[in-house]
C-alpha cells in the first residue's frame, strides 16, 4: 500500500479537485495518512488565521496614474537570489565552500539511496534541514559511509556488515586529473559548462578531475521489515567531474569548484519506495526530526535531499528553470547551490565566494 | 530581443507605458497589492510595495503579453520586495525601541488576535527562510498553486510540499517566540 505524500494532503486541504482520484480515496480511508493530513490541516488553519485576512480592493485608476507618472529609472527591485550584498569574500580555503556544496550532492546521494526503491531518477533537488551530527548517524547507521565516499574520496571497493544486512560498493577506479577540459570531458561522458565571466578573485582553470561512477548495494537480511527482508537496493553515482579554480593570490588556493555529476540512480529487487522508506526511517539511529523532514520532501523518487547543515543559510534559487538549493555559511566565508539540469545532471558550484557570484557562476553554466 | 525591438519600431512612444503593460496592470494590481499586504499589513506600504514590483516588472517585460511569465515574476518580485520591507522595518524599529514582549498566558492557537501577536507572526516571517516565507506570502495571498508555481520556478507538485514544510517552521517558529 503507497502512502499518499505530504505534499499531496496538503494539497487536498486546498485544491481537492486537483489530486488524483487514488490519492484521495486511500487518504480517506487510511489510517496512517488520515492522521498526518490531521496535522498538516492544523497547521494549514494556524497559518491560515496567521497570514490571511481582509482583501483589499485598491483603486486601480489612481494607481495607474501613479506608476505613469513614476520615473522608470528608480532603483532595482532585488528579486528571487538578489538578496542584499552582504557576503564578503574571503580568501580563505575552498574547502568549507566546497564542503557544503559537493558534500551536500554526496551526502544526498546516500540519504537517498537509502529512501529510494525501484528506480530512483531524481528530477529535482530539495533542501533537506540537518544537524550535522545527524547526518553523520543516519549514514553511519545505515552503513552507508562507505559508498558515501565513493565519490573518490575513498578505497573504491569494500563491503561491511549492517545491523540489517550487509553493504557491498565498487568504484570503476580511482579518480584521475587532467589537464584540459576536453580529456575530462572524454574520459567522463559527460558535456561540462563552465563560466565565461569568472567572479573577483578567481583565475583560470587549474585542474580537471574525473570521479568515476560507483556502485553500493545494500542486501537486506531475512530477518528485515515486510517487502524489505531478503531484496537488495543497488545505488549507482557518477561519473563526476570536479574543476577547481586557482586563485591569483596564491598557487595551489583554491577559489571556485565546479561539479557536473550524472543523474544517480537506485534499483530494488522487491521492495517499494514505501517498505524501503518506512524500514529505513524506523531505525533507532534515524533520529526522529530528520525521519520527519525526509518524509516532508515529498517525491522520493524524483527528489534529490540536499542537506543543508545548521551552519549554513539556505535558500530556494531557479538556475536555467530548474529548482536549486543556495547555501551560505553564515559568517559569509563561503557558499554554494546546487540543481539538477532537465536531462537529469546534477550540478554545483562552490567556492569561498558571496552568494551572488556563486549564482553568477551558475546562470552562466545552467 | 528580437521581439522586443521589433515591438518597440511598431509603437515610438515609451514602450513601458503602452497599452499592453496597462493591461497587465490593471489585470494584476488587486493580487499585486494583495501579496504585499500579506506581509506588510498596512493598506498604503502595500500599495507602495505593489507599485514598485510593477515598476521592476516593466523594466524587465515591457510589453508583459509577449513574456513567458511576467505575472510569475511580478508575483515573485512583490513577496520580495515586501519581506524586505518587513525586514527593513523591524531594523528601523530597532533603533527606536525595543520590541513589545509576548505574553506569556498565549497559547499559540491566540497568537493571531491582537497587534502584539501580529507583530509575533511577523517576526516568525522574517525569521523564515526566504523561500518559505515567500510561498506563505503567496498561498495566503490568495495565489491557486499553479500561480505559486509560476512564480516560484517550481513544478506545481512541489508546491505542496513547500507549503507544508513552511506552515510546519511557521507555527515553531511562533510557539517558540510565545514560550520565550
Amino acid at each position: 500500500m503507497r502512502h499518499v505524500s505530504d505534499g499531496v494532503l496538503r494539497r487536498l486541504v486546498d485544491e481537492p479537485d486537483s489530486i488524483a482520484d487514488r490519492d484521495a480515496e486511500h487518504a480517506s480511508v487510511c489510517r496512517r495518512c488520515r492522521a498526518r493530513q490531521h496535522r498538516i490541516a492544523t497547521d494549514a488553519a494556524f497559518a491560515q488565521r496567521a497570514l490571511g485576512g481582509p482583501q483589499l480592493l485598491p483603486y486601480v485608476d489612481a494607481a495607474w496614474s501613479r506608476l505613469v507618472a513614476t520615473p522608470t529609472s528608480v532603483r532595482a527591485a532585488p528579486t528571487e537570489g538578489a538578496t542584499p550584498r552582504s557576503w564578503r569574500v574571503a580568501g580563505i580555503s575552498v574547502s568549507s565552500g566546497v564542503a557544503i556544496g559537493a558534500a551536500g550532492v554526496v551526502a544526498a546521494g546516500a540519504v537517498a539511496a537509502a529512501t529510494l526503491t525501484t528506480v530512483f531518477a531524481p528530477t529535482h533537488v530539495a533542501p533537506l534541514p540537518i544537524a550535522t551530527g545527524d547526518l553523520q548517524s543516519f549514514v553511519s547507521a545505515l552503513g552507508l559511509n562507505g559508498p558515501a565516499r565513493l565519490a573518490g574520496v575513498v578505497s573504491p571497493t569494500g563491503s561491511r556488515e549492517l545491523s540489517f544486512g550487509t553493504v557491498a560498493w565498487h568504484a570503476g577506479g580511482d579518480p584521475s586529473t587532467y589537464s584540459t577540459l576536453g580529456q575530462a570531458e572524454a574520459a567522463s561522458g559527460l558535456a561540462v559548462a563552465l563560466p565565461s565571466t569568472l567572479p573577483s578573485g578567481v583565475s583560470g582553470a587549474a585542474s580537471y578531475v574525473v570521479y568515476p561512477s560507483a556502485t553500493a548495494t545494500v542486501t537486506f537480511s531475512s530477518s528485515d521489515g515486510e517487502g524489505v527482508a531478503g531484496s537488495s537496493l543497488a545505488f549507482t553515482i557518477g561519473p563526476a567531474v570536479i574543476v577547481t579554480y586557482g586563485s591569483p593570490l596564491g598557487e595551489g588556493l583554491p577559489s571556485l569548484g565546479v561539479v557536473a555529476m550524472g543523474r544517480p540512480v537506485a534499483t530494488s529487487t522487491g521492495a517499494t519506495t514505501a517498505q524501503l522508506e518506512s524500514f529505513i526511517l524506523a531505525q533507532p539511529a534515524v533520529p526522529a526530526d530528520l525521519a520527519q523532514e525526509i518524509r516532508l520532501l515529498g517525491n522520493l523518487q524524483t527528489t534529490l535531499p540536499v542537506p543543508t547543515p545548521p551552519g549554513a543559510a539556505e535558500s530556494s534559487v531557479v538556475v536555467d528553470g530548474q529548482p536549486g538549493v543556495l547555501l551560505a555559511e553564515n559568517g559569509g566565508l563561503a557558499s554554494g547551490v546546487i540543481w539538477q539540469d532537465a536531462e537529469g545532471i546534477v550540478h554545483a558550484v562552490a567556492g569561498p565566494l558571496d552568494q551572488e557570484d556563486v549564482l553568477s557562476v551558475a546562470q552562466q553554466i545552467g | 530581443m528580437m521581439k522586443r525591438e521589433a515591438w518597440a519600431a511598431r509603437r515610438p512612444e515609451d514602450p513601458r507605458l503602452a497599452g499592453g503593460f496597462e493591461t497587465f496592470f490593471r489585470e494584476e494590481f488587486a493580487a499585486t497589492v494583495r501579496i504585499a499586504n500579506a506581509v506588510v499589513r498596512d493598506a498604503h506600504l502595500a500599495e507602495d510595495v505593489a507599485q514598485e514590483a510593477f515598476i521592476a516588472t516593466r523594466r524587465r517585460f515591457p510589453d508583459p503579453e509577449q513574456a513567458e511569465n511576467a505575472a510569475g515574476w511580478l508575483h515573485a518580485a512583490a513577496a520580495h520586495l515586501a519581506l524586505n520591507e518587513l525586514r527593513g522595518r523591524r531594523r528601523r524599529e530597532g533603533r527606536m525601541h525595543h520590541d513589545i514582549g509576548p505574553n506569556r498566558a498565549d497559547g499559540p492557537e491566540d497568537v493571531v488576535v491582537a497587534n502584539e501577536d501580529r507583530e509575533r507572526v511577523r517576526g516568525a516571517l522574517r525569521r523564515l527562510p526566504r523561500h518559505s516565507a515567500t510561498v506563505l506570502v503567496l498561498r495566503y495571498s490568495g495565489l491557486a498553486y499553479v500561480e505559486i508555481a509560476e512564480a516560484m520556478g517550481v513544478k506545481v507538485n512541489h508546491v505542496g510540499t513547500m507549503l507544508r514544510r513552511a506552515e510546519r517552521a511557521l507555527r515553531k517558529e511562533v510557539e517558540h517566540e510565545t514560550r520565550e
